[in-house]
């Protein structure tokens, strides 16, 4: 097996690949040099489809077998031009039963039925009574994580809060109790949140944690009401959020606050949780002092490779905005940085796959 | 006429060639036999309205010097012989 980890930056991608052994790693790229690369994720079909965002060409999707070559199709994402809305930026891709979900700026969903290669506006989502209401974050006014299990859909927009559909788009209700408001609707009190980032327990999707700009949130019961889990955190504040599912971790990238947003006291530490967020605990072996990069929402992820190999422990791998990619083979206990020196990074995923 | 469409560079290296090679005698039948053929053309340089997007450029490359697509009413203007097109980036100051 091999593990491949896919880091896409505002200039191109760059793919890293590595034995089981995760110790030595070759880098390839930049793929699609200079383009603005924000979102990859298998395809459903056994291939992979990645986004570009372009301040002059627009919003892309591209189709790949192999991470390395890609080909543009013919309809990506757009929203009508009755909609009113702009299609900016594609931030993120969820994959379900059959279909294929794109986040995007400005805020919706799009689903894809083909693999990526045609798609149409969940109109859903994007036609509730609050929509004229939501707010951008700094971000921008993004759907920027996508999560399914069975017909149900969860997406976290910025700065609105979490939806969720049990009905596979077709309607849709917030997911904010028990989270702070940030920005106060006159009108819709149920918005007004800023999700981070979220991730689920995939043996039990009602299990949910949420990286907030609040905090850090638990749920039990598929987002309905969320408590505050910050236990060992240094602040309230960071972007990405995973988990390795058979280690049962979280991993986070606490920052010092929304306005300074950089690693606490500038140590990059990586902070896990092994009991479901009840408490968190630092890591910066192999982490560097005097690193006041941001970590971007996208730009972590886990390799799983505890699912695939008996023995082995899953990997951690993160890039931060200064174009530093490290890895983790231990599930975050110690880091390495992998060679390069990259541009800004805003996606991180990694994949296992044959040799 | 057989018109030669230069691509910029970024497009260039997602399509694999530089240029294309269309039978038109007008912008608009040059646009529609550019995306025919590499129909990803049409969402990098149009937006939802049709309209070329804002930091594209099409130019109509001429003996006596280049005409900004922008500057015509519409997509009508018959070709000359020695003409061709050439898509840019209009990216302004840094």
């Amino acid at each position: 097996m091999r593990i491949q980890v896919f880091v896409g930056t505002v200039k191109g991608a760059f793919l890293y690949s590595s034995d089981e052994s995760r110790s030595e790693w070759t880098v390839e790229g930049p793929l699609l040099g200079g383009w603005k690369v924000g979102a990859v994720s298998p395809d459903g079909e056994g291939g992979y489809v990645l986004a570009t965002s372009s301040y002059v060409y627009g919003a892309m999707v591209h189709r790949g077998e192999d991470l390395r070559s890609w080909d543009m199709v013919e309809a990506p994402p757009r929203y009508s031009e009755e909609s009113g809305h702009k299609m900016k930026e594609i931030w993120t891709f969820g994959a379900g039963e059959g279909v294929l979900f794109a986040g995007v700026d400005e805020a919706g969903l799009f689903e894809s039925r083909d693999a990526g290669r045609t798609w149409s506006e969940v109109t859903g989502l994007s036609q509730l009574p609050s929509r004229p209401s939501w707010f951008p974050g700094f971000g921008g006014l993004c759907a920027h994580h996508v999560l399914t299990a069975g017909a149900r859909v969860w997406t976290g927009i910025s700065a609105v809060g979490v939806f969720e559909s049990a009905d596979g788009g077709a309607t849709w209700e917030t997911r904010n109790e028990g989270v702070p408001v940030l920005i106060d609707d006159e009108h819709h009190k149920d918005i007004g949140s800023c999700v981070h980032a979220i991730v689920a327990d995939p043996a039990d999707p009602d299990r949910m944690w949420r990286q907030d700009h609040a905090g850090m949130f638990r749920s039990v019961d598929g987002g309905r009401t969320w408590e505050l889990t910050q236990t060992g955190l240094p602040s309230t504040f960071g972007f990405p959020l995973v988990r390795d599912r058979q280690g049962a971790a979280l991993f986070s990238v606490p920052l010092d606050s929304d306005e300074q947003r950089y690693p606490s006291g500038g140590q990059l530490r990586v902070y896990r949780s092994l009991d479901d967020g009840d408490s968190w605990q630092p890591n910066e072996a192999g982490l560097p002092d005097h690193s006041y990069h941001v970590v971007l929402r996208q730009a972590m992820a886990c390799d799983q490779l505890g699912e695939h190999a008996e023995g082995r422990e899953g990997g951690v791998y993160f890039g931060n905005a200064g174009g530093e990619v490290f890895a983790s083979a231990d599930l975050g206990r110690t880091f390495q940085r992998l060679p390069g020196s990259l541009p800004r990074i805003l996606c991180v995923e990694a994949f296992v796959t044959p040799d | 006429m057989q018109l030669r469409i230069d691509l910029p560079g970024l497009v260039a290296g997602v399509l694999g060639r530089d240029h294309l090679l269309v039978e038109a005698t007008t912008l608009a039948e040059a646009l529609q036999a550019a995306y025919a053929e590499q129909p990803p053309l049409r969402p990098l340089l149009e937006d939802e309205s049709g309209a070329l997007r804002e930091h594209v450029l099409v130019l109509i490359r001429t003996p006596s010097g280049t005409l900004n697509s922008r500057w015509l009413p519409d997509r009508e203007r018959p070709f000359e012989p020695g003409e061709s097109l050439v898509v840019m980036q209009a990216v302004s100051g840094g």
